[in-house]
């Protein structure tokens, strides 16, 4: 029955892919200026710059060229960079796990957070630590990231010198170099996503206290701080998951500006740089790798909360 | 009320003491709110005995759930609960909520009217029956699991073992409070709320729990509240009844005075109300005239009286719950059946 899901799943996403490559291959070829001018620099004449076009492909008729990208894609050639002649896989294969971590580090340690602090503010029950935690997380949501980030580095980096402000030593060199360089992008990613789990962790085991079950919970004599662990906090989850898998694209592309702020060598970095080279065999490929990725973490989210609501599971395997 | 017989009285109050495992005595609850207090229960005074079903009837909002849930403590702190619960001796009204806690489930336990919304929908059926099992004994993860299987099959769950490990949507309604009771029997309470245990269940299964409850309740020596608002279902299941209107008592006695001889016009428009089996099809069902009253606002006089068929000038005065017959008391200026 999974294995009919993830088909279906993955029929429906040939189309999303196709729209989201020819969109971008469309939007690429009206960005003013090409590669050629960056490679060659302003005071490049007109036909200096057609001949490193047609060396690039780029004087073919616009279906033509996409048709060959798209086949050459099709098997898993995404083309070399217009720029560095490097590969696009390449790139982007040393590009991912730096993205990868910060977004991976941001998200389970804002989802750590969020059930303590959650949990402390549904035990708890006081107005004033309701009042605080809402003003926080509504803060966390409203305020831009790069506003936090920004505020990190004066702090922690400037005036403390206790983090660097920009840069990346990847964890296979070493591992508190990469905790030293992961920690703020990570944070600075992170924080709004805290925010908003907090508030709808708190928001629905609130909701939950008042289910039916939870009477009679209390009707059997339990203690309170067992029904709000056991009872409602795990019902609560699964909310929890669902709004992280609607939020990944929030954080891929939150990611993007974070790599910006702090220098990072991640995909969008990658990306900034491309766009701003015109480099779109780059552009074109990391745009498609990130739409598949959503494709696959969302599916990847959808199956595990069938996997632990009975509910869903067991409707999905009867049905 | 001074009489003669005031000794006979005194020694009824101690024998009362005794044979009954609650006592319920003016109790009242009003619940805060924006728009002035709500006077939900006023002066209600109940008793329940060990193995007999005592059975509170009444429309929706009368106040019977509101009445149950104040004495087990499960109101939240907008409700002021004020007057005296005993059970098996110790007050209940005031009782700081821990303690209070530690009586739930095993001196007095709920079934409730909804079974599908009030078992945890993402755990299994027997993790949550020994769940309270736990709650109340100290026993092992897997003493516990037995013991909710064996409580399951004593609530006539068939294949207990298996059911066990099932999610309550895999149940049938009828099976959903079949666990809820077996949860509630865990502790072998003194007192079983059931409230409107079949008003959500089809009528072949409303009977089926019913007669389980009366079963259980003879098995057990459990004092049984049956709330209900199907007069019907009172007569034949509860051996004493109390008719609530308005948040109060209007009439109780035990079951087979009172159905022999209903005083209360109230009583009898819900008497009247029950479908009946013997009329011609299509003929539209009964009714009773009107709402029940705003809880909000006060109440002048008998709360029934703008609906009642029997009003009359005294009615504009509150009449006062009074043993009119042994054993048999009302609160109406014009009952049924006795001439004025």
């Amino acid at each position: 029955m999974i294995l009919r899901t993830v088909t279906r799943r993955l029929l429906h996403a040939i189309p999303v892919l196709l729209g989201v490559s020819v969109l971008t291959f469309m939007l690429l070829n009206l960005l003013p200026g090409n590669a050629a001018l960056a490679i060659l620099g302003p005071g490049a004449s007109p036909k200096q710059i057609q001949i490193v076009d047609r060396q690039d492909g780029l004087t073919q008729p616009l279906w033509d060229r996409y048709w060959h990208w798209l086949t050459q894609a099709l098997q898993g050639n995404l083309g070399s960079s217009l720029l560095s002649h490097e590969s696009v896989a390449s790139l982007i294969g040393h590009a991912v796990p730096v993205t990868l971590e910060v977004i991976l580090v941001a998200q389970v340690v804002a989802l750590i957070f969020a059930v303590i602090f959650a949990l402390f503010a549904v035990v708890i029950r006081n107005p004033w630590v309701d009042r605080l935690l809402s003003l926080v997380s509504f803060g966390g949501i409203s305020a831009p990231p790069f506003l936090f980030g920004i505020l990190l580095i004066l702090i922690v980096s400037v005036d403390l010198n206790w983090l660097p402000a920009t840069g990346w030593i990847p964890l296979t060199q070493s591992f508190t170099g990469n905790l030293r360089t992961v920690i703020l992008p990570a944070a600075t990613l992170g924080v709004g996503e805290f925010a908003l789990h907090t508030r709808i962790l708190r928001g629905d085991m609130l909701e939950q206290m008042r289910e039916d079950y939870v009477i009679t919970a209390r009707a059997k004599g339990l203690p309170r701080r067992r029904i709000v662990f056991v009872h409602v906090l795990r019902n609560s989850l699964f909310v929890l998951i669902t709004v992280v898998g609607v939020n990944i694209g929030k954080l891929i592309s939150g990611a993007v500006i974070v790599e910006v702020l702090f220098a990072l060598p991640g995909v969008g970095n990658l990306l900034i740089n491309s766009i701003t080279q015109r480099d779109v065999t780059v552009v074109q490929g990391i745009v498609v790798f990130v739409a598949v990725a959503f494709v696959v973490i969302n599916l990847g989210v959808d199956l595990l909360y069938s996997a632990l609501d009975p509910r869903i599971r067991r409707a999905t395997s009867d049905g | 009320m001074v009489t003669s017989t005031e000794g006979g009285i005194v020694s009824t109050i101690n024998s009362v003491a005794m044979e009954h495992s609650l006592i319920v005595e003016r109790l009242s609850v009003s619940f805060k709110s924006g728009a002035g207090d709500v006077h939900a229960v006023n002066d209600v005074s109940l008793r329940v005995t060990p193995g007999k079903t005592l059975g509170i009837v009444g429309e929706s909002g009368s106040g019977k759930s509101v009445t149950v849930r104040a004495v087990m403590g499960l109101l939240g702190h907008s409700a002021t609960v004020t007057g005296s619960a005993c059970l098996d001796g110790e007050e209940l009204v005031g009782m700081p909520e821990d303690q209070l806690r530690r009586r739930r489930g095993i001196k007095m336990a709920m079934v409730f009217q909804d079974p599908m919304s009030s078992l945890n929908p993402t755990m299994r059926i027997g993790s949550q029956v020994a769940e309270a099992v736990r709650q109340h004994r100290k026993v092992g993860r897997r003493e516990a699991w037995s013991e909710a299987v064996a409580l399951l099959r004593s609530v006539r769950v068939p294949d207990p073992e298996r059911r066990a490990r099932d999610y309550p949507h895999q149940l049938s309604g009828g099976m959903r409070q079949r666990v809820m009771i077996a949860m509630a029997l865990s502790a072998r309470p003194s007192v079983l709320f059931a409230d409107e245990p079949t008003t959500a269940l089809d009528v072949t299964t409303q009977a089926q729990i019913l007669t389980l409850l009366d079963d259980l309740k003879q098995r057990y020596g459990m004092g049984v509240v049956l709330i209900t608002h199907d007069l019907g279902i009172a007569a034949r299941h509860t051996d004493d009844l109390a008719v609530m209107y308005a948040g109060r008592v209007v009439e109780s006695a035990p079951t087979k005075t009172l159905i022999g001889a209903i005083r209360m016009p109230y009583t009898q428009a819900l008497m009247d109300a029950i479908p009946r089996i013997d009329a011609p099809s299509h003929s539209p069902l009964a009714s009773i005239e009107g709402s029940p009253p705003d809880p909000s606002k006060p109440i002048l006089g008998c709360a029934f009286a703008p609906r009642c068929p029997r009003v009359g000038d005294r009615c504009t005065t509150t009449p006062l719950l009074a043993e009119g017959e042994p054993g048999h008391r009302w609160a109406c200026w014009y009952p049924l059946g006795v001439d004025a």
